[in-house]
């Protein structure tokens, strides 16, 4: 399978074979990150169906990304939720977001129940106290690994400004979950 | 800002975070793959045709000179003129019917010309005529006035009076006051005095105005 540039070019040239690459490749990190955003299942998935569409559309003008894909897609999902969230706020339940802990079939120790309850303030400290930048910000560099200048590229800010914006959500995080957990940290 | 541990353990839990398993549901993924992928057939193929005829286009430019593609194209033109042209002539007939058959038979209101600009002049010109006839008529004749209104309508106004005269030539007749022995100054019907004999020059005989 073709990498990186190459698998670009090919995609340019509206190759089959490089196309299912890219979709195969990306499609489930931008509906995760599409649905930390918007915690909505069937929303996300119609969001990721648009940014392959625009993809395609692009490609055929002659159009579209030259050198960072995941960039530009993860821009794409960005600039849809952003759009989606203007026209109505999605309040989804927290389950939405930490399935994986609902799913345990294990008999959890302590540890892992205060972790669990830390990673549940986590998440609704992030769904209720960051502001929408902030909390694009915070996902895109912590949960998503991007760094500060394709986080800056993504959003449509200055690396300084990203990292300002960085700053103060990881703040408020820490803020509101030290009240949480009574100073424990 | 890393250094401060507060911030790192809220960092590390968010690296926790990120590997949570809310992954693509199979059935959600697959469904869109498969519209993905037909969307990019689709593109391909409006693409791939557009790009060969492009193709097409460049290699016939390529092997023909400028000039003698002109040549080429207004030959073609030609030849497509005088075939379709030769075609028609040599079924005529047969479109001749093809049309007829196709296109709406004209009717007769189409063909006859506007009855309006035909029947105003001869209205008018016989609109004088029945009144001037009329008053030879000694039927009855409600009032004198009404006579007088149908001649200054007849004067003023042609169609009102070719719809009086259409609606009936009672009213015409009856318009006319009875003479009475005097006719009025009409040309034709006054009574010519008598003419003077070589004897009577000297008297004049008074105008009539």
């Amino acid at each position: 399978m073709k990498e990186g540039v190459a698998l670009l070019k090919a995609a340019q040239k509206l190759d089959e074979e490089a196309l299912t690459a890219i979709f195969d490749q990306f499609a489930p990190a931008i509906y995760k990150y599409t649905l930390r955003l918007c915690h909505d299942p069937i929303v996300a998935d119609n969001i990721v169906g648009d940014v392959f569409a625009q993809l395609l559309e692009q490609f055929a003008a002659g159009k579209g990304p030259r050198t960072n894909l995941r960039s530009y897609l993860y821009q794409t999902a960005y600039h849809l939720v952003v759009d989606r969230s203007r026209d109505s706020q999605h309040n989804a339940p927290l389950e939405v977001a930490v399935g994986i802990y609902e799913k345990g079939q294990f008999t959890p120790t302590q540890t892992q129940i205060e972790e669990r309850v830390m990673m549940e303030a986590l998440i609704t400290a992030m769904n209720t106290e960051l502001t929408e930048d902030q909390r694009h910000v915070v996902i895109l560099r912590f949960l998503e690994d991007f760094s500060l200048k394709e986080t800056a590229e993504i959003i449509g800010k200055e690396v300084n400004n990203i990292k300002v914006i960085q700053n103060r959500g990881i703040a408020k995080l820490r803020k509101v979950l030290g009240l949480q957990l009574g100073e424990s940290w | 800002m890393e250094n401060n541990p507060g911030d790192q353990k809220v960092i590390d839990l968010l690296s926790k975070l990120k590997n949570d398993q809310s992954a693509y549901p199979s059935e959600l993924l697959e469904l869109r793959r498969r519209k993905y992928m037909q969307k990019a057939v689709q593109v391909g193929f409006a693409i791939g045709a557009g790009a060969g005829l492009k193709n097409i286009l460049k290699g016939g430019a390529a092997r023909v000179t400028p000039t003698a593609g002109t040549w080429l194209e207004a030959a073609l033109v030609i030849a497509i003129v005088l075939e379709v042209s030769t075609a028609a002539y040599f079924y005529r007939h047969k479109l001749g019917d093809l049309l007829e058959t196709v296109l709406p038979t004209p009717g007769v209101q189409e063909v006859i010309p506007p009855p309006v600009v035909t029947s105003l002049l001869p209205v008018t010109e016989i609109s004088v005529v029945p009144t001037v006839t009329g008053t030879e008529t000694p039927t009855a004749t409600p009032t004198p006035s009404d006579a007088i209104d149908n001649n200054s309508n007849s004067n003023s106004n042609g169609n009102n009076e070719s719809s009086n005269s259409s609606s009936g030539g009672n009213n015409q007749a009856a318009s006319t006051p009875a003479p009475n022995g005097n006719n009025g100054n009409h040309f034709g019907q006054t009574k010519q005095p008598p003419k003077p004999t070589k004897e009577l020059k000297d008297i004049k005989v008074p105008k009539n105005n």
